[in-house]
């Protein structure tokens, strides 16, 4: 069966919605950078993009992981 | 088997880099760093898709094209494509990130570089050293290629530009420049 292209105009505030939702995806750990910018569709550098407009924290995961990093760095220095 | 002629060159190379650093970094005004604490760096070709063929203009895509045209990052493929695959089927994590930790064992990298949750996870559990942009800051420092006043400043430019660390993290990074 030959498959019909419905174009369909996406309401401003259901793709805001959207990105909201992918949004707190991202922030609560749920999803990770690369995950979210192929949901919206958008390269990962203008997913960083949104995350800077937004004022997005990173998950708590990444920043527990970036914490070890630092605490191992500062080890290693002393 | 990866046919890439210069294979055995960039199989020396043990400093494998991300999309997310390579993107970070650029936005600061900070990717000329790389060069200069790794001196080389492999990306996987993945890798060079998402930052310059998609994201062509935006943020890290004109500097990472023009490091590989100048040699100091090589871009190259998994050879093991299908266990790659299958990491980021199992794992549930995107496959350009799955590639990349591949990438990484293949050539047998001393560091990884990457801000990205599931590269640092996975990469970890390999037993790969994973640095992100805040370590390689305090790497530019200790070695004098920024100052401590300068790396303070980076650091909120990258909280500015999307790359919202918390409190803690940031006064651990703080601490770590001395």
């Amino acid at each position: 069966m030959e498959k019909v292209k419905i174009a369909v105009a996406i309401p401003e505030r259901i793709r805001e919605r959207f990105l909201n939702e992918i949004l707190e995806m991202y922030a609560s750990g749920e999803v990770s950078a690369g995950k979210a910018a192929e949901m919206l569709g958008v390269p990962r550098a203008a997913f960083y993009e949104l995350l800077a407009e937004n004022r997005i924290s990173l998950p708590e995961r990444l920043n527990r992981s970036l914490l070890k990093e630092l605490r191992n760095l500062r080890t290693k220095k002393a | 088997m990866n046919e890439n002629p210069s294979t055995s060159v960039e199989r020396n190379v043990k400093v494998v880099a991300d999309s997310s650093i390579l993107i970070h970094l650029s936005r600061i005004g900070r990717f000329y760093l790389l060069r200069s604490v790794c001196d080389r760096i492999v990306i996987a070709s993945s890798v060079f898709r998402e930052v310059v063929e998609r994201g062509w203009g935006l943020a890290g895509s004109l500097e990472t094209e023009r490091a590989v045209r100048e040699g100091w990052i090589s871009v190259i493929d998994a050879v093991d494509k299908s266990r790659a695959r299958e990491t980021a089927v199992d794992q549930g994590i995107h496959p350009a990130n799955a590639e990349t930790v591949q990438v990484a064992r293949e050539v047998k990298a001393s560091t990884l570089l990457a801000d990205e949750e599931e590269v640092r996870e996975l990469a970890e559990r390999f037993e790969i050293e994973v640095v992100g942009c805040l370590g390689l800051l305090v790497e530019a420092v200790r070695r004098k290629l920024i100052s401590v006043r300068e790396g303070r400043e980076d650091a909120e430019r990258l909280v500015q530009e999307g790359y919202r660390v918390s409190d803690e993290v940031l006064r651990e990074f703080y601490a770590s420049l001395g």
